[in-house]
């Protein structure tokens, strides 16, 4: 297992948000995870970076407890965070929204992924240089992906990766993110119900109200 | 309609409070008359030293309520108030002094400092127009300091660097209106206390009327405002004129009370940051919190002097302090405590009420077993209530007419000849990609943005160059994305905030406090009321919104459209956020009001099934223009539309969801 | 007006600017990690200006027999380093408070509010305890000569002034576009949210920067006492005068705000000389009041900013 989480109970200033939240994610799996705003999903997502803290229960990547760890840290243990809106550092040019991406990692290694991600997003190979505010909605979706893929992560999160694209280009963004999960990484995609792209992933859970839904997983 | 005289709380009104006569209820509570009893109390038994020590505070407490205004409910910060403060202090006693001064009759002196120190902040507020806040927090301390190099130097206003006025000092003896004695402290102090009196009163009533709740609107949000047709920039001047009169008002007192002003060393840029202190403390709303930290400020200085802690020290420790209590302030936790008192079982018993479970009750014919949901015969009275609120039916056939928009922001086109239709009386759909210029095409519409090119109709009147203050005005009200309630206020207030522009009632009418123009308020609450009960809201009415769960802020907001008066109402994604069982309430819901108010409606939604299934014409917009129209069918049907943007998962809903969904019955077709 | 002296006007203006131009850069840097108005720098300033004034004139203990001559601790050099190092150190303090997890979620205009709380405490706090004694001269850790340039002599200290300030600017623009840590600082501009899921360590590179900014601060302050006979009460005024300019650049470009403090300078220069005839002191405010006030109206307009425009960037 890459991931796993058991019993999570997480919040803002004491006040749970994640009402016992166990779920586990294994190398090369497309996880899907559905739920309304304020469900929770947001927050687990966060939780498990690290930005929101553990009041109980326990985040493992990979067998080692990082519960405590700070979200550097993390990001170097490898996990990757595409988030909501893309977030994308929009007076950044592209090149240096994905070097920042490798932002936890020694000097040595921070230009390691730029052929990669230009391997995944040939696209924004022609880019480097361009403000990624100018840049349309797709690609940068595409530069929140590869910005999150820039660390190697061995669990990469995605939160709403189709907000605001049309279906088309979201077929293309989840075919990358199966490849990514086939060259062996772990993937949680958190959508909301509308967006379901079923076919994609290889498992769903639906969150409500802070907990997992037990008899809503569904397997491909 | 005979508001004033139904007796509060009958029929459809159950549980709305009427806020009619704002002073007497404000007064009414336990908070007021202990600060009441303590102020009186204090003046009689006191020592004189103690006495003299809140005389002072209470032209500081005026200028403070000023902050208020500007601060709490406006939500702008001014870094001037000790110098406007100062200036209208200096300029009373030269216009008034007999010696080496004017001479002039108290009263006439009194209004010109007062005048002057309302043009330093309107002027300021009118030269930077529609800068960000936080330009405005530099630039008032600009103020400050111009008036510092100013005006403090004058000799015969302030006494100058060197004593100034020909050596002579500056005393202007307390004036005596209508033959009142004012020599003796004690005395005075009734007197300063009965100013700030009259000016509670005034602002009492200013916030309980439209006015004052379009000021807490425009400080939450200047687009929510704009959208509900409150102009902000004219808020905003407002606001500073409103903080400059009352800073005024409060020099004034004080340069009566010292009789020699007090030395501008005081009243220097430090001073005006540590009165800083009294709005950040006193929270958004509270003009009892702002009378206690003004009095705090001056009477423990005095209390505190065998430890020799000075003001300054106690200010700024207190504002350091009271940031962290955020915009509510401490005045606001002692206002929720006084609310938990008045309503504390209700709220239990509402708390976590889903909306969806009440819909889907009424639509499965258990509408009986929840007393929240409406009979009949009490929905066809909240229409009727409603339906008299809103304007005339338009005659026009066309709603909205958007013709050929076109609009880039640098290399992005975002509109690329985009045209919509929305006929009157029917409820038309938007969908399509973010990026395909919906939101951009709703900013235009709104009045948010303006086209580089193409034409905005509203009921047939050319609006394209029309603020979008305005366009609110000629009917049409817009609700956003991610919900902007105000947090801080009750769902009553935030839904009243809509009626602005539609109460026929001068602000002025308020201020006097005449009846027919609290009437006229009444008949907005009652508005406001039968919506939030169309909208299952109601029971909300005296809970601050913050503390609610999100369907229910959104449909406070739309409540609040609703009291706005339109004809024409714009939806950004209603149903964003709502899990499928909520959606499809919250559409049902929406569809019910079009139907049974005849508003026309333009909907923007993700939820691409929900529209198709309710709406009466679909727009698919892609990439700035209209890639398809018509209704719901043919959109459906449309294979270019299935290719470009819904693809085949249109029926996730019903393949995924294991409870069936409920159809309200006019939504399916 | 007399055009022969515009060369005067230019030369003297640009040292004028030299000492309104540390504070903004200060304010520019903490206000691009902070999003908030660095207020508490006028504060470290006042801290730098009087630590530095005591070591270099020694403790005001009213004996007589200090009275007349300075007994300075150390020298001005290692003094002005000291101030240095103090004022990095209060704005480490600092920086640590608000940029730690409790306070970063508070809203902008609180952190402001506490900002000036800062100032207000560190200010006072320091007026209080630190009473430089001696001769009320300040002495400058440059020497007291001057170098003519064209018709105009210069004190060294505004000369060293200038270069410092030029210095530190290129040094700075250099930092933020070639390093790694400048691309986080930029990043951190851009998002503070996004920055930390990269990775960004944003607790250590804000801290830093208020330390850095801190320094900053504490050496404009000693600067200016060294300038100036009565430097407490005249460095809240260089704090509004630093903010208006840093508010020219929009409060996030360090060479607009270096532009601004320029135009400022010679602004205040030639009303000072009297090249637009006699002007009251009272005068000379509202004309650069107003100067600036219409300065940055028309830089928000070009920047297409407006109360509606900052909305949706939060939202």
């Amino acid at each position: 297992m890459i991931l796993e989480a058991a019993d999570l109970i997480a919040g803002y200033n004491g006040q749970p948000v994640l009402h016992k939240v166990s779920l586990q994610v294994a190398a090369g799996e497309v996880v899907s995870l559905l739920g309304a705003n304020g469900a929770g999903k947001s927050t687990l997502l966060k939780t498990i970076i690290g930005t929101v803290p553990v009041i109980q229960g326990y985040i493992r990547l990979e067998g080692t407890g990082i519960s405590t760890w700070s979200p550097a840290k993390r990001v170097a243990a490898g996990i990757g965070l595409s988030p909501e809106g893309r977030r994308i550092f929009a007076n950044l040019s592209t090149e240096e929204n994905l070097l920042m991406g490798a932002a936890s990692l020694p000097r040595a290694r921070k230009r390691d992924g730029l052929d990669r991600a230009f391997t995944l997003f040939p696209v924004l190979a022609d880019r480097t240089t361009q403000k990624a505010g100018t840049l349309s909605g797709g690609e940068q979706q595409m530069v929140a992906i590869a910005r999150a893929m820039m660390s190697s992560p061995k669990l990469l999160l995605v939160e709403e990766p189709s907000q605001g694209l049309a279906p088309v280009v979201v077929d293309a963004v989840y075919a990358t993110l199966r490849e990514i999960a086939d060259s062996g990484v772990a993937v949680l995609v958190a959508e909301q119900f509308q967006q379901v792209h079923e076919d994609a992933s290889d498992r769903i859970l639906v969150i409500d109200k802070g907990t997992i839904v037990p008899d809503r997983h569904r397997t491909r | 309609m005979s508001g004033l005289f139904r007796a509060p709380g009958t029929g459809i009104f159950e549980g709305l409070e009427t806020k009619s006569r704002p002073v007497i209820r404000a007064m009414g509570s336990p908070a007021s008359l202990v600060l009441t009893g303590l102020l009186i109390a204090w003046g009689l038994l006191m020592a004189d030293y103690r006495v003299f020590g809140l005389t002072a505070a209470i032209p500081v407490a005026i200028l403070g309520l000023g902050l208020l205004v500007l601060q709490g409910w406006a939500r702008e910060i001014s870094l001037a108030s000790a110098g406007v403060f100062a200036s209208a202090m200096y300029y009373f006693n030269w216009l008034n002094r007999d010696d080496q001064g004017q001479g002039l009759p108290w009263i006439v002196a009194a209004l010109i400092a007062i005048a002057i120190a309302t043009t330093f902040m309107a002027g300021l507020a009118l030269a930077s127009g529609r800068l960000p806040v936080i330009y405005l927090v530099i630039l008032t301390l600009g103020l400050q300091v111009t008036i510092e190099k100013t005006i403090f130097p004058i000799g015969y206003l302030s006494g100058g660097v060197s004593g100034g006025n020909g050596g002579a000092a500056l005393i202007d003896p307390r004036p005596s209106p209508l033959g009142i004695d004012l020599v003796g402290d004690r005395t005075f102090y009734f007197f300063a206390l009965g100013w700030l009196a009259i000016v509670l009163v005034l602002l009492i009533r200013l916030r309980r009327s439209p006015a004052g709740l379009a000021f807490l609107v425009m400080g939450s949000n200047r687009q929510s405002a704009a959208a509900l047709g409150i102009p902000p920039v004219r808020f905003r001047i407002l606001a500073f004129t409103l903080a400059g009169f009352l800073a005024g008002v409060g020099g004034v007192l004080g340069s009566m009370f010292y009789t020699t002003p007090p030395l501008f060393l005081g009243w220097d840029v430090e001073t005006s940051l540590l009165l800083l202190s009294i709005p950040v403390l006193a929270g958004v709303d509270s003009m009892a919190a702002v009378i206690v930290m003004a009095a705090y400020l001056y009477v423990m200085p005095i209390e505190l002097e065998r430890w020799s802690i000075e003001q300054n020290f106690i200010a700024s420790v207190a504002l350091g302090f009271g940031a962290l209590f955020g915009a509510r302030g401490v005045g606001g936790r002692m206002q929720d405590l006084e609310r938990r008192r008045r309503y504390g079982r209700r709220r239990q018993r509402t708390k976590r009420k889903r909306m969806a479970t009440a819909v889907l009750r009424e639509s499965s014919g258990l509408a009986g077993e929840n007393t929240s949901v409406l009979t009949s015969a009490e929905r066809a009275e909240c229409l009727a209530v409603l339906e008299r609120w809103l304007p005339p039916r338009p005659e026009h056939d066309l709603a909205l007419r958007a013709t050929d928009l076109r609009l880039s922001f640098g290399p992005i086109h975002a509109l690329t000849g985009a045209s919509v239709d929305v006929p009157v009386g029917q409820m038309v759909g938007l969908i399509g990609p973010n990026g395909a210029g919906k939101t951009t095409l709703f900013d235009v519409v709104s009045g948010f943005t303006t086209p580089e090119a193409g034409t905005v109709e509203l009921f047939g009147r050319d609006v394209t160059r029309t603020s979008s203050w305005n366009r609110s005005r000629l009917g049409m009200t817009r609700t956003f994305q991610n919900t902007r309630v105000i947090p801080e206020l009750t769902a009553g207030d935030n839904i009243c905030g809509g009626a602005w522009a539609s109460v026929d009632a001068r602000t002025a009418s308020f201020l006097a406090g005449r009846p027919s123009a609290w009437a006229k308020l009444r008949e907005a609450e009652e508005a406001g009321y039968a919506a939030a009960r169309l909208l299952d809201v109601h029971l909300y009415w005296d809970e601050r919104v913050g503390s609610l769960e999100f369907s229910a802020r959104r449909r406070i907001e739309i409540a609040r459209a609703l009291v706005a008066g339109p004809r024409l109402l714009l939806l950004d994604e209603p149903a964003a956020g709502l899990d499928p069982a909520s959606s499809s309430a919250m559409f049902s819901l929406i569809r019910r009001l079009h139907t049974d108010l005849g508003l026309s409606v333009l909907i923007v939604e993700h939820y691409v099934r929900a529209v198709l299934d309710s709406c009466d014409l679909v727009y698919v917009l892609a990439e700035g223009s209209v890639l398809a129209s018509g209704i719901p069918a043919e959109i459906a049907a449309n294979t270019e539309v299935q290719e470009r943007y819904l693809g085949t998962r249109l029926d996730y809903l019903l393949d995924f969801s294991e409870d069936p969904i409920p159809q309200a019955p006019e939504a399916g077709r | 007006m007399q055009l022969d002296l515009v060369p005067e006007i230019v030369v003297l203006g640009l040292t004028v600017a030299a000492l309104y131009g540390m504070l903004p850069v200060a304010i520019v840097l903490t206000y691009r990690i902070s999003r908030t108005i660095g207020f508490v720098h006028g504060g470290i300033a006042i801290f730098g200006a009087l630590v530095y004034s005591y070591l270099v004139r020694g403790p005001a203990d009213g004996d007589a027999a200090h009275f007349g001559h300075n007994d300075a601790i150390i020298g001005t050099t290692p003094a002005i380093l000291i101030a240095i190092a103090a004022g990095a150190a209060v704005g480490i303090g600092f920086g640590a408070l608000v940029m730690s997890r409790w306070m970063a979620e508070l809203p902008g205009m609180t952190l402001t509010v506490i900002s000036i709380a800062g100032l207000l405490v560190i200010g006072n706090l320091s007026g209080y305890y630190i009473r430089p004694g001696g001769l009320s001269i300040t002495p400058s850790p440059f020497g007291d000569g001057g170098t003519r340039i064209g018709d105009v002599v210069v004190t060294n200290h505004r000369l060293a002034a200038l270069l410092i300030l030029c210095a530190l600017v290129a040094a700075l623009a250099l930092f933020l576009s070639r390093t790694y840590t400048g691309l986080a600082i930029r990043a951190i501009a851009d998002d503070v949210e996004a920055s930390v899921w990269c990775g960004a360590k944003l607790r250590l590179i804000g801290t830093g920067v208020y330390g850095a900014s801190g320094a900053i601060a504490a050496l404009g302050g000693a600067m200016y006492a060294a300038a100036v006979a009565e430097p407490v009460d005249g460095i809240l005024l260089l704090l509004v005068r630093g903010m208006l300019i840093a508010v020219v650049g929009g409060l996030r470009s360090l060479p607009l705000a270096l532009a601004g403090a320029v135009l400022y300078g010679i602004l205040e220069t030639a009303l000072v000389v009297g090249f637009f005839g006699d002007v009251s002191a009272g005068g000379r405010e509202v004309t650069l009041s107003c100067a600036l006030l219409a300065l940055i109206v028309i830089a928000a307009r070009v920047r297409k900013e407006s109360f509606f425009l900052l909305e949706r960037r939060q939202a």
